[in-house]
């Protein structure tokens, strides 16, 4: 086992509203082992931008980390000032958002924007700098990198954009990549394509429902085996899954508040199982490399 | 389903935060209030020609008078008293600045809301009319048009309409312009609706946050508008005298001493229009999303 | 020409649709004095036809900017087409006159995105109301009870009529859209994306709607989607379309098992799917290469440049939307050399 890059630690972040305390990230826990590819999923609303902001230390008033740690290779980052934060972020831990369109500069040239976030971190000369660009661009699967370092994000496709984001974030080789939704604004094909830059997909898969973990485990086993009712009714709702026609398996009802959660499990009031003991928040209870946090887990045979 | 509050209370409740607003909005419904009422409220019907004694013409605020009543704030060459004379009008100047504004709000909304709507020459060519005349300036058109039309106060109105209704279509036509590439837009048109009722029902409501901005600007605007007409001779006739004839028949006594008869007609408009304009500051802070954080 | 095609409910024939950005002044002017002006006009739409049958649900797959969405503004009578004609039981959808109206309540329209698609100052019982009120669908007196029996048929609470947008989640609105379609009383629903801005499970909770209002009332349906498996499931004939063409279009399942078409081989390909059964969990291949700029299409046959079969002739002759008809399932590609539709 390769030793724990970030460890996460009862990672808890709310925000201030008029309405009352938004609880978006509560009490999460998880590690990641260098080389590891982690997989956070989750609706709208489950909290997992927010853990990736929280870990980056992103989060600003109204909100705020009330609990928890999180440690990149043992040094605690919850606490530290906004300079010490910035000086890692990027160099140590860097993010790649949804939107390429929204984090590229559109007035900025590529390389302009590449040298400026090398420039933060590092001093390197002109010649080796612009190496440096082109070498990633590449590696990220722009053609022509060495041409098209000049151009401005809008000369780009979605695609492309999306490209020279990752290629940034890898610039000043950070041993921890977040990548928020990153696929999610393109097309099909090109989802492939930014997939297979990727390398691979994730290798263990973390639940998030309301702002809590719920079910974590190696990918194959929890996509084959869910023991939440939650994992298990998202699969259901696959269409890819199901016999065309048919119904999809639904979940009933939606998400609720984060500011007004029900009590106990918050996933209670769309459960087919849920019964008295649901009223008590269930602990993320371990077996083996899966966990889950359900007092009625589905069974370890059935298949979805 | 959070939040069953209406928009309104959302908005009072954000605008009271703001004290020197809701001082302002108090100024300006306690003045509008005491101008609705001046028959009832002022000592003496100033427009009554009958009512005015000569002999008490100009005389000092605080003089008592021959009918047996207190001039607070003097009298002027006519005899009037001038509080009641502020009074009347005020309540002559804001009826006019309102009318003026809502015909101007109504004609200049439809414009531009219609023009972004179809698009292509109709709009070029509302737009192009528009343009050229936000490039003279508000005063020198009421002025030609005053001159034209007459005395009178559907002349003034007509004029201070002209000089305005395009600042209401500039913007009108900026919000609709964006609200047009709206789904629920195309939604209507699949439906498909008349273009009266999208422009009507669907776009300028939301053209409205706005429009209500530039609304209490010009309704200010107008007020003063009508003033500096009035003080030029080309308002309302001399029988009925609005706060700019006011301030232009005192203007010539001055310099021999007797202030008040300008200074106390121009410290009511002053008071009535930077109190609008507070408000509005306040409605467009918090009707701007661009402004907030 | 095709022969012996069933009598089709919605016809569309030979549809284009362009978009040229209005001249400013400066440069209609810089034209008049003779210098050239660039104009920039976007194919959004080239010469589409296909049909709808009555009962059936189309859908219509392609990436973003191939113009689906603007065939199916087309289709519902938001865009007058360039060229060609769209047409409901032989009945024009949009008039072409001066200024082209849609007078038809017969074809109905979905958005993608619901927080956008409803009027946010407009309550949900007049949102639904409006349309048949306007066209006489339904009188003053029976509106409630109307709009009452139209949010029950999507799922929502009758109350929900005197609330506003903003007092619901996505799913929510997105069923108040497909109630205020439905009450129009349509042959034809257009749906362009409506569950792509929703979430997985929100997700599958409309489609089973859709399912379910496709039993209860017959709908045909033009179901336009980027997502292969949303498509799959709801659909009986899907139409695949890439740069402003239908390439290929036949039954479902056909295309799913056997696409022709490179270009649905390969959009099939890229799709990462979930493989249960075997040790390599996801398997997917991206296409090469980037979609090209509609505003300057390659010539011949807009695939060529990525297409692994292509040939001189590719890059100099469109093909045509022909074929398979030998078979009787109407499956057609737009293909010079098509696969031989092996599974």
């Amino acid at each position: 086992m390769s030793p724990v890059l970030l460890d996460v630690n009862g990672l808890t972040t709310r925000f201030a509203t008029r309405a009352g305390s938004l609880h978006a990230v509560e009490d999460v826990s998880f590690t990641v082992a260098e080389g590891e590819i982690i997989g956070l999923v989750g609706e709208s609303g489950s909290g997992k931008s927010v853990t990736g902001f929280s870990i980056l230390g992103l989060i600003d008033p109204p909100g705020r980390i009330v609990a928890g740690s999180v440690k990149l290779n043992g040094r605690e980052l919850v606490g530290l000032s906004h300079a010490a934060l910035r000086s890692m972020r990027g160099r140590e831990i860097a993010m790649v958002f949804q939107d390429p369109s929204a984090t590229l500069n559109p007035v900025l040239t590529i390389e302009t924007q590449m040298r400026l976030a090398i420039a933060a971190h590092e001093n390197l000369g002109d010649a080796a700098a612009r190496a440096r660009c082109i070498e990633v661009l590449g590696a990220v699967g722009i053609p022509d990198a060495a041409r098209r370092i000049e151009a401005y994000p809008h000369q780009f496709s979605g695609g492309m954009r999306q490209r020279v984001a990752i290629a940034i974030a890898l610039l000043n080789r950070p041993k921890l990549i977040i990548c928020d939704e990153p696929t999610t604004a393109l097309d099909v094909s090109i989802q492939a394509q930014i997939l297979t830059e990727m390398k691979s997909l994730a290798a263990r898969l973390l639940v998030m429902y309301a702002g809590r973990l719920i079910e974590a485990g190696p990918i194959a086993e929890v996509l084959r085996q869910p023991r939440h009712p939650y994992t298990r009714g998202l699969l259901g709702s696959l269409p890819g899954i199901a016999r065309p026609g048919q119904d999809l398996v639904q979940i009933p009802g939606a998400m609720p508040s984060l500011i007004d959660l029900p009590q106990g499990c918050a996933f209670q009031p769309r459960c087919g199982f849920a019964d008295a003991l649901c009223a008590t928040m269930p602990a993320l209870n371990g077996e083996g490399a899966r966990s889950f946090r359900c007092h009625h887990p589905l069974a370890a045979e059935s298949a979805p | 389903m959070t939040e069953a509050s209406t928009p309104l209370a959302r908005f009072w409740d954000e605008f009271r935060h703001n004290t020197v607003a809701v001082i302002a909005l108090g100024v300006v419904i306690a003045i509008s209030i005491m101008a609705m009422a001046a028959p009832l409220i002022s000592p003496q019907n100033p427009y009554d020609l009958a009512n005015l004694v000569l002999m008490d013409a100009r005389r000092p605020p605080g003089f008592v008078g021959s009918k047996g009543f207190t001039h607070w704030l003097g009298t002027d060459a006519q005899g009037r008293d001038l509080l009641s004379a502020i009074l009347y009008g005020l309540r002559i100047s804001i009826q006019i600045g309102l009318i003026a504004g809502a015909i101007a709000f109504a004609l200049g909304a439809t414009l531009g809301a219609f023009a972004a709507f179809f698009g292509g020459r109709i709009e070029a060519l509302i737009m192009r009319i528009i343009d050229l005349q936000l490039s003279f300036p508000a005063i020198l058109l009421a002025l030609v048009l005053a001159a034209l039309l007459g005395q009178g106060k559907w002349p003034l109105i007509a004029a201070l309409v002209t000089a305005q209704y395009a600042y209401f279509a500039r913007t009108a036509h900026g919000a609709a312009s964006a609200e047009r590439s709206k789904d629920y837009v195309d939604a209507a048109l699949s439906t498909p609706l008349a273009a009266r009722r999208v422009v009507f029902r669907h776009i300028l409501p939301n053209c409205l946050p706005p429009l209500i901005v530039v609304a209490t600007v010009q309704v200010a605007n107008s007020i003063a508008l009508e003033a500096t007409l009035s003080f030029l001779g080309l308002g309302l006739p001399v029988t009925e005298p609005s706060l700019g004839m006011l301030i232009a028949n005192g203007f010539q006594y001055m310099l021999s001493g007797r202030y008040w008869i300008s200074i106390y007609p121009g410290v009511a408009l002053i008071v009535l229009i930077v109190a609008i304009n507070l408000v509005g500051d306040q409605v467009r802070d918090q009707l701007n999303p661009r402004l907030r954080r | 020409m095709t022969t012996a095609e069933p009598a089709m409910l919605v016809e569309v024939k030979a549809v284009s649709k362009r978009f040229t950005p209005q001249l400013s002044l400066g440069d209609r002017l810089a034209a008049l004095l003779g210098s050239p002006v660039e104009t920039r006009t976007v194919h959004a739409v080239d010469r589409v036809s296909f049909g709808l049958e009555q009962g059936e649900v189309l859908g219509l797959v392609g990436e973003s900017g191939c113009g689906k969405s603007t065939l199916g503004r087309v289709i519902a009578g938001i865009h007058p087409p360039s060229e060609g004609r769209a047409s409901i039981a032989g009945e024009t959808v949009m008039g072409d006159g001066r200024t082209p109206l849609k007078r038809t309540t017969r074809i109905q329209m979905v958005f993608q995105d619901p927080f956008a698609s409803l009027d946010p100052r407009v309550r949900i019982g007049e949102t639904i109301s409006e349309g048949p009120l306007a066209h006489g669908l339904v009188s003053r007196s029976d509106a409630p009870a109307y709009v009452a029996r139209w949010l029950t048929a999507v799922g929502l609470p009758v109350e929900a009529a005197e609330r506003f947008p903003h007092q619901f989640s996505g799913g929510q609105r997105q069923r108040v859209a497909i109630a205020r379609a439905l009450a129009m009383q349509p042959d034809v629903l257009v749906c362009d994306e409506p569950v792509a801005s929703l979430d997985v499970s929100i997700q599958a909770q409309i489609i089973n709607l859709f399912l379910k209002l496709r039993r209860d009332l017959g709908l045909t349906m033009l179901f336009i989607s980027h997502d292969l498996g949303v498509v799959r499931h709801l659909c009986d004939r899907v139409a695949i379309m890439y740069l402003g063409r239908i390439v290929e279009i036949g039954p479902a399942a056909e295309i799913f098992a056997a696409p022709r078409h490179p270009y649905t081989r390969a959009l099939l390909d890229s799709v990462p799917k979930l493989v249960t059964g075997s040790d390599e969990l996801v398997t997917f291949k991206p296409i090469q290469g980037e979609l090209p700029s509609p505003l300057s299409p390659p010539p011949g046959c807009h695939f060529h440049q990525r297409c692994p079969r292509a040939e001189a002739r590719c890059r100099s002759d469109a093909p045509q939307l022909a074929g398979g008809a030998d078979d009787g399932t109407g499956h057609r590609v737009s293909c010079h050399f098509p696969l031989a539709g092996e599974a």
